[in-house]
């Protein structure tokens, strides 16, 4: 086997109070890792439902399963969980945690920007069903709206269980809490995720296979509000990292995830956007085989040609 | 046969009721580490004296001679911390009795860490130091700049005495490449975006990958536990209690307990509590294993009760209060952290007291206890308390109506006395304001209710002293020596009750710590002074001889 450069692992926080459905994400995601080896850290390793067929180990606080995933419960501290998780061999691919019901996932997240991983995001999970109610509790009303405040991308759940007008107060409840976008239900891994790797989401020839995901690709071309549109773009020239920060803070609404790689005089950009969340870091020195590109994920309104202007857009000169 | 020892003593308390002390001339008869008479010396050696093998100790002759204290709620890491060095505010005695003067300026801290950095021989190794409170050194904060007078090339890791947040050298930044490119938003900054060597939180913390991780493992390492018990056994405790440090749901903690506690020369007992934290597992699987882990309890060692941290700290600002709510610093949430999900404590709670577990909820601030009352109404409506004697730990902001309430429930409250000494200056000008800062710790308000009291250190939060705890629940002076909350004082008996038999019933080792009478252990604490009779303003300062365990002394250690 050839030897191979060690990629951060991708980092990703699942937040939301009691009841929001973190646990069946959680199942769903060692059901259908999209081929990531994933090491999951859940808050309560019973009630994580797992295939007993499926499990070829188990040692008390990990479970190892036959698809390469590996779930733990929280050990002594987070510190030495994921101490356990970045040392895992074979390597992981993406680590997953999930935060208590009463936990800050913005904090969490803060383990995403530790040396070994990639921060790809906050995802917070808000049980539609019971927003209001929880939100009317002044017992936990600054909980629940802090979780939500500090989310990268929202996914509302049970929605099922509303009629239309509870969903769209409950819709407007979030609106006044985050500008986040909201995830779409059933999501794919890719798009709860990001990147398998670091690189792997960028365009080709920046080290990722970008392969199109046929189920984001055939998209509508009417942005219905439910199909994730996915567009790829060139970066000619340097940017200005300020105005770069700048431009990203006005991207279209709907963007889920953007990635890509700029040229900022002579240093490199590696740029992440995942909903709300915006990090530019400036990584290494430009050089001559790295080219500045930009591949984005969302969902809505913004038509492909719009997408593709704004992203063009991002570098002076293209 | 077994032997006897007679204790002479200048006077015994075998509690703290008035009227019980027994004067000049007095003695403990002591066979199998248990009490076998206590009255005049006289009248001990006709009773035992035609035994084959007694013999009268006078070792304590000019001592007094009270219950051992005991410490219903501290922490197993107030002992490895001190492999580290202390740069802390106020003076502090490490477990061979030498008192470190507190660091009242960032000069001192620098000057401390300055010798600590002379001592180190191999220049490659960090500095580690801890105890750094900024609530106190208010004309600056410590950062970066500063360490870097210490040492331009040694990682130097200061760990604050939250144990929330740390200062870090520029080599060590340097090293870890801590740089403005770094994204955890516990890296605090100066004022032109560059990391300032503060890092809040165990994930910026984690940045300093070696010095963080090699004083985690320094705390917990087995010899923290006897420096522990020394702390204790120097303080006159001689039953101690580690609420929740360790997972009990690890065998090899439990291991290193009765590796350490099981050995005869460790000089406490003591009670390990399990913390069932958000995410500590399967009520199904942890209610069976505390109930076999209790079977396995030895005359030293025990296990079986359950710790709930419920919220945060007051100081800190993340206990939760009813409003109003603290007076933030900036970008701090509005209420504090629930620890545990609200309405999950009905259940979690209900299934230990159903199991027979005792339960003790950590509740700093109002609105936790008010929602720990809720959950014990909840559950006692259908299942009345069967000798469980949960307690509220902390209590620091209960009011009288939950004392009262508390008393109907038959609840027990151990108080943190030590906070009136320590933060009440805070307190009253920062965290809660003076009107609920008087009646924080109000041991007056629960004893009159007729709530069952003690009160505590919570090591390393305080230091281990039963004495000074006592003191200042007696009178409720801060640090800057000022009445706070003059109503909520308590006699001098009352208090040293409290950090005796109190403690004891809390821990359900009354039937046999807490108090001296025959049939109950000989654990002694030796004081140099009779405490009842001293100035009040001095109980803190009543000499530790040491303590007798089970029958052994056990000289303080003091330098």
């Amino acid at each position: 086997m050839a030897a191979q450069v060690p990629h951060p692992l991708g980092f990703t926080v699942i937040g939301g109070y009691l009841g929001a459905g973190k646990t069946t994400l959680v199942n769903r995601l060692l059901a259908e890792p999209g081929g990531r080896r994933l090491g999951v850290v859940v808050n309560d390793f019973g009630s994580v439902n797992i295939d007993a067929a499926l499990i070829t180990s188990h040692d008390g606080a990990t479970v190892n399963l036959a698809n390469g995933c590996v779930c733990c419960s929280l050990g002594t501290s987070l510190l030495e969980t994921l101490d356990e998780l970045r040392a895992h061999r074979p390597a992981l691919d993406h680590v997953v945690v999930e935060v208590s019901g009463v936990g800050d996932p913005r904090k969490t997240a803060q383990w995403g920007h530790t040396p070994g991983f990639e921060l790809q995001g906050v995802l917070v999970l808000v049980d539609v069903e019971t927003l209001h109610e929880r939100l009317a509790d002044t017992r936990i009303a600054d909980v629940v709206a802090a979780q939500i405040a500090g989310a990268d991308l929202v996914m509302p759940t049970k929605a099922d269980l509303v009629d239309a007008e509870t969903l769209a107060a409950a819709h407007d409840q979030i609106r006044g809490l985050t500008t986040a976008p909201f995830l779409p239900p059933l999501s794919t891994t890719d798009v709860l995720l990001g990147a398998t790797t670091a690189g792997e989401q960028l365009p080709p020839g920046l080290g990722g296979s970008a392969a199109p995901d046929p189920s984001t690709e055939s998209g509508s071309d009417d942005g219905a509000s439910h199909t994730v549109e996915q567009v790829t773009v060139s970066l000619v020239g340097s940017v200005d990292r300020d105005r770069l920060a700048g431009r990203l803070a006005e991207a279209p609404p709907g963007l889920l995830r953007l990635k890509g790689i700029a040229r900022w005089g002579e240093r490199r950009l590696v740029v992440q956007v995942v909903g709300r969340r915006i990090q530019i870091v400036a990584d290494r020195a430009w050089e001559r085989t790295d080219e500045a590109a930009v591949v984005a994920l969302w969902v809505g309104e913004p038509s492909h040609a719009e997408m593709q202007r704004y992203l063009e857009g991002l570098a002076p000169n293209t | 046969m077994s032997s006897t020892t007679i204790f002479s003593a200048s006077r015994i308390h075998p509690d703290f009721e008035p009227g019980s002390a027994l004067g000049e001339g007095s003695a403990v008869a002591v066979t199998d580490g248990y009490i076998v008479g206590i009255g005049p010396l006289s009248e001990l050696q006709a009773q035992f004296g035609g035994e084959d093998d007694v013999a009268v100790d006078t070792t304590f002759a000019d001592k007094v001679v009270v219950p051992g204290f005991v410490e219903a709620h501290a922490h197993s890491i107030a002992g490895g911390l001190w492999n580290f060095t202390y740069c802390g505010f106020f003076d502090r005695t490490d477990p061979s009795g030498r008192t470190w003067t507190g660091c009242k300026s960032v000069d001192d801290v620098i000057r401390r860490l300055q010798e600590a950095e002379a001592a180190l021989e191999d220049p490659d190794v960090p500095l580690l130091a801890w105890g750094l409170d900024p609530i106190y050194l208010t004309s600056e904060r410590v950062v970066a700049i500063h360490l870097d007078q210490v040492s331009a090339t040694r990682p130097i890791f200061v760990f604050h005495a939250s144990l929330h947040l740390a200062t870090v050298n520029t080599a060590l930044m340097n090293a870890e490449n801590i740089t403005s490119e770094t994204l955890v938003e516990g890296v605090a900054r100066d004022a032109a975006g560059e990391p300032n060597g503060e890092l809040q939180e165990p994930a910026a913390m984690s940045l300093a990958t070696g010095a963080f991780r090699e004083m985690l493992m320094g705390i917990g390492r087995a010899e923290g536990l006897w420096n522990w018990a020394r702390l204790a056994r120097n303080a006159g405790v001689t039953t101690m209690s580690d609420l929740g440090t360790s997972p009990v749901t690890d065998e090899r903690h439990i291991a290193r307990w009765r590796e350490a506690v099981d050995d005869p020369a460790f000089p406490t007992r003591v009670s390990v509590f399990h913390n069932q934290r958000s995410d500590g597992g399967v009520l199904d699987e942890v209610i069976p294993l505390i109930q076999s882990l209790a079977d396995t309890s030895s005359p030293k060692l025990r296990f079986g009760h359950v710790k709930l941290v419920l919220d945060g700290s007051i100081q800190g600002f993340t206990a939760r209060l009813r409003f109003p709510y603290h007076e933030l610093p900036e970008d701090a949430a509005e209420n504090g952290l629930w620890l545990l999900p609200p309405e999950q404590v009905v259940d979690i709670f209900g299934a230990f007291h159903r199991a027979g577990i005792t339960v003790h909820a950590h509740c700093n601030g109002d609105e936790t206890t008010e929602l720990f009352l809720e959950a014990v109404a909840a559950v006692y409506a259908t299942d009345p308390p069967t000798g469980q004697r949960h307690c509220v730990q902390h209590s620091q902001l209960s009011t009288p109506e939950q004392y009262a309430t508390m008393a109907g429930f038959g609840l027990s409250a151990n108080v943190f006395s030590n906070h009136t000494f320590y933060w009440g200056d805070q307190h009253r000008d920062i965290t809660v304001g003076p009107e609920r800062a008087a009646g924080m710790n109000a041991a007056r308000t629960a004893l009159d209710a007729g709530v069952q009291l003690s009160m505590h250190s919570d090591a390393p939060v305080t230091p281990i002293g039963p004495l000074h705890v006592a003191w200042c629940a007696v009178n409720r002076r801060t640090a800057t020596d000022q009445v706070l909350g003059a109503e909520e004082a308590i006699t001098v008996g009352e208090a040293l009750a409290a950090v005796t038999v109190g403690a004891a019933y809390q821990l359900h080792l009354d039937d046999e710590v807490g108090t001296l009478e025959v049939g109950k252990r000989a654990d002694f604490a030796v004081l140099d002074a009779d405490p009842l009779e001293v100035d009040p303003m001095e109980l803190k300062d009543v000499g530790v001889w040491g303590t007798v365990l089970g029958g052994v002394a056990q000289p303080a250690e003091l330098s």
